[in-house]
């Protein structure tokens, strides 16, 4: 049926076709090749990525590169193949499969001797070992690589990968012996459904149209045209997936009444009995939308430098926990106090905590600053604990030793808080914040003004400066530490 | 003395070697405590005009990456635990396609979803051991907030060596706590790096036909043909035991021999990539930690220097395979090894104790474990003094 004079340069007929007698896989190999050959490609352009099944038996019937994978997952690895080839290693300026009709008509360019060596190298030396991109990637898959990569034929879609999907649906998983399958039909009877398939299928053409597919094809393997179908898929700029509906003659058929009329009807009672081309739409592939959206800088943009301006008199080794509510800047206020204490050449460590659930909840940040080299950056007994709300108090209460210094917002000191504070016997410095405050947020704040108070070899005028430089400052904050 | 300081988490220094390694795909799905890795390779790869993408699930964003790779980037993805069991199947598919590939592992607390925001150091016995068929696959160890730029670098450079995926481990204490980091000596860390590539093959002067996993020795590295690029040869990429041509093959002598180039190319070639600093103080305690592990240490250590107590020390970056050598060597001048870990029952320790064993069998193994967050110093530091 498929008599295109190239078809040997990409269909191996050294090999015999490894499928039962009848398989639609045989027709459909042929079609792909009479596809490819009508192409005018290179066979090494061509990348054939097959799935898992008897259709992963494929790969040594064809000249193309080939690349089998995993079950279900050969979508996933035709989309990365894909993007890597048209985003990073295409000349924009390289012919791609859309003009073939160019190379067509150029004589040059189009031989008819042989495998490869006869096919001009469009190469360039600058394309190195990688370039030149703008390859042709299909991918070979059957009902179980449908089914269980459904996830990815849906992402392919939607990102509008420049893949084509040939689905070899027979309606069973054919290599394992004809079980029911995701595109098995309700009634229909598989290795696993005897009595017929009690759920319907999977309709895999409206599934991917709502994924935003833009090329859909739903052709019978026994098509004529399939080739041209398959050409025309592959030609798309875009996902494209073609359909083609087959016969298992190892399983299916078996159970089954399953000539093309049967055919024709289960297709109709499942809602899929438009054949052709489905859906074509305008699309712009994602490559394209990539490379238009990200143009390349010369270098990625680097973390600020902060440069260390004064010494503290003596070696210092401050352990600090500052403790409140999420959204409210504890990590902020701890990550400015960091910085100053880097201007004052202290060593520093930070670490956050949170909920899982970052936006409610309690906020904690650990501190250390410390004019020795930090190793271990736990703190297993804090110098001060900085406390400015109740869900800041109930995570760090356990972390409270005798020796800590607690500097609480006073709206805190409950009776029961003073209760528990003085069975532990730390010093407890009450400071007004939420009670006077007009953003009660800032009580961290006031808290840290008298951390400063405290620890007198500590410069508040490094912490203005930060808290300035960060541009975050409000009024009432900046009178804080006035 | 005047110094200019970035204050920097393990997340953005490994997206930095990343980048720098030439790192140019990224498929990846967030997960804490990865996530801030995935934030800051987007960022960059997307400011150079590079790949990164969100996946719909880990199995689809290392598919991604590892068919990128096919082609010729190189690519990387991070998660954590849960979403590495998800990308065990690709992992195996990339080490038996010989695709190189790394695959950062953030520990967190488990078993499964566990505690995202608790550090730990449980998934060591996991990542040594998920490649059926008992393969290794390299896994190297990030030590602190600085040492993520070297070792991030050094396992993309060693992917691409060996062709094989490497696992590079960390935890949610290192990727998410910040310190200052000294810019010159940051910038002097990045001058020493030297970038490798995967062996291309040269196919315009080969006379020879390309064979896709070509070798003369067993530890020989494949040399590489991007699909897709129009040459004279074929490549055929496949995880069907196959032959040197990549044909399926179950049963010939030579797709037997692949399977133990596969083994020997990673094991055999361990002098390549063996990564460790030993400090030799001519005691008879030695102690052998990795991952923030190593930070702990390092801490009791400075402590014990003030009283004038040295011990050995062997401070481990690459993993697995296990380094016998320094191992061995270690064991047979020693009483006592003490082996810090975070997890519940040492599993490092466990792994190497026969190595230990065998070179002295009166060396005792002394563990020291916490099952989440880190080991606090103290703990060393009073276990050392105990057998010095």
């Amino acid at each position: 049926m498929f008599n295109h004079p190239n078809i040997n340069l990409y269909l191996n007929e050294t090999q015999e076709f490894p499928y039962c007698t009848g398989c639609g896989h045989t027709m459909i190999n042929k079609a792909v090749a009479s596809a490819l050959a009508k192409s005018g490609l290179a066979p090494t352009k061509i990348n054939l990525i097959s799935d898992i099944g008897c259709v992963g038996l494929v790969d040594k019937m064809f000249l193309t590169n080939t690349i089998h994978t995993t079950h279900g997952r050969s979508t996933a690895f035709a989309t990365g193949i894909q993007l890597a080839d048209e985003i990073l290693f295409s000349n924009p300026n390289s012919p791609t499969i859309k003009s073939s009709d160019a190379r067509l008509a150029n004589p040059k360019k189009r031989s008819l001797l042989g495998v490869n060596e006869h096919f001009e190298d469009e190469r360039n030396e600058a394309d190195g070992a990688l370039g030149q991109g703008c390859s042709l990637n299909f991918v070979m898959i059957g009902d179980g690589g449908a089914t269980i990569g459904l996830l990815h034929l849906v992402e392919a879609a939607r990102m509008n990968a420049n893949i084509t999907v040939i689905l070899h649906n027979n309606f069973v998983y054919g290599m394992t012996g004809g079980q029911n399958s995701g595109l098995t039909p309700e009634n229909f009877r598989t290795a696993t459904t005897l009595s017929g398939s009690l759920v319907p299928n999977i309709h895999i053409a409206k599934l991917l149209e709502a994924s935003h597919a833009g090329f859909i094809a739903r052709k019978l393997a026994t098509d004529k045209d399939l080739d041209d179908v398959i050409l025309e898929a592959f030609n798309y700029d875009g996902f494209a997936l073609v359909e083609v509906v087959e016969l298992c003659t190892g399983y299916a058929t078996k159970w089954n009444p399953l000539s093309k009329k049967d055919i024709e009807i289960i297709l109709e009672n499942t809602d899929q009995e438009e054949r052709g081309v489905i859906v074509k739409k305008d699309t712009l592939a994602f490559a394209k939308k990539y490379l238009q959206s990200f143009k390349a800088k010369d270098d990625y943009k680097k973390p600020a430098k902060i440069k260390n301006q004064i010494k503290t008199d003596r070696d210092l080794n401050l352990k600090l926990i500052l403790a409140g509510t999420a959204g409210e800047g504890v990590q902020f206020a701890t990550s400015t106090l960091a910085k100053s204490l880097l201007k004052q050449s202290l060593n520093i460590s930070q670490k956050n905590d949170n909920p899982v659930t970052i936006g409610t909840g309690y906020s904690i940040s650990e501190l250390i600053g410390s004019t020795e080299e930090i190793y271990y950056s736990a703190i297993d007994s804090a110098d001060y604990v900085l406390i400015s709300s109740e869900d800041g108090f109930k995570r760090v209460f356990n972390e409270i030793k005798k020796t800590t210094k607690v500097i609480i917002d006073s709206s805190l000191l409950i009776q029961e808080v003073k209760d528990k504070l003085s069975k532990i016997g730390c010093e407890i410095i009450s400071i007004e914040g939420r009670n006077v405050l007009k953003e009660k947020r800032l009580s961290i704040f006031k808290l840290i003004s008298e951390l400063y108070r405290q620890e007198t070899q500590l410069n508040k005028g490094l912490f203005v400066e930060s808290i300035n430089d960060s541009g975050k400052a409000s009024d009432e904050l900046k009178s804080i530490f006035k | 003395m005047q110094k200019n300081y970035q204050i920097l988490n393990g997340a953005e220094l490994i997206s930095q070697a990343a980048i720098d390694a030439g790192v140019n795909f990224f498929a990846g799905y967030p997960i804490t405590p990865a996530s801030s890795i995935y934030t800051a390779l987007l960022t960059k790869l997307q400011e150079l005009g590079r790949v990164a993408v969100g996946a719909s699930d880990e199995i689809s964003a290392l598919a991604m990456c590892i068919g990128a790779s096919i082609r010729g980037a190189k690519s990387i993805t991070a998660t954590s635990a849960p979403g590495l069991s998800l990308m065990v199947e690709s992992i195996g598919y990339a080490f038996a396609t010989e695709t190189p590939c790394v695959i950062v592992n953030g520990q967190r607390l488990g078993p499964s979803t566990g505690a995202a925001t608790q550090s730990a150091q449980g998934d060591i016995s996991f990542v040594r051991n998920f490649i059926s068929g008992g393969y290794e696959i390299p896994v190297l160890a990030i030590n602190s907030i600085l040492d993520s730029y070297e070792t991030t670098y050094r396992a993309i450079n060693l992917s691409e060596e060996l062709r094989c995926p490497v696992i590079l481990l960390t935890e949610k204490d290192v990727i998410m706590s910040q310190t200052n980091i000294d810019s010159d000596l940051l910038d002097e860390i990045k001058s020493k790096q030297k970038t490798i590539q995967r062996p291309y093959f040269d196919f315009e002067e080969q006379k020879k036909q390309y064979k896709n996993y070509d070798f003369d020795n067993l530890t020989d590295i494949p040399e590489f043909l991007a699909p897709g690029i129009g040459t004279k040869h074929r490549a055929v990429v496949t995880a069907s035991m196959h032959d040197k041509a990549g044909n399926l093959s179950k049963n010939s002598p030579e797709a037997f021999e692949v399977l133990e180039h596969l083994r020997a190319k990673i094991e055999d070639n361990i002098d390549k990539y063996s990564f460790y600093k030993l400090t030799n103080n001519n005691s008879k305690v030695s102690i052998i930690s990795f991952l923030a592990s190593d930070l702990s240490t390092k801490a009791a250590l400075k402590e014990l220097e003030k009283k004038n107590i040295k011990v050995n020390h062997l401070s481990l970056t690459t993993l697995f395979p296990v380094l016998k050598k320094p191992i061995i060597d270690l064991a047979k001048n020693s009483d006592y090894i003490i082996i810090p870990e975070v997890n519940f029952g040492g599993q490092y320790a466990e792994i190497i104790r026969g190595t230990i064993l065998e070179a002295n069998p009166n060396c005792q193994i002394i563990k020291i474990n916490s099952q989440a967050d880190l080991i606090s110093p103290q703990r060393i530091i009073t276990e050392l003094e105990k057998h010095v």
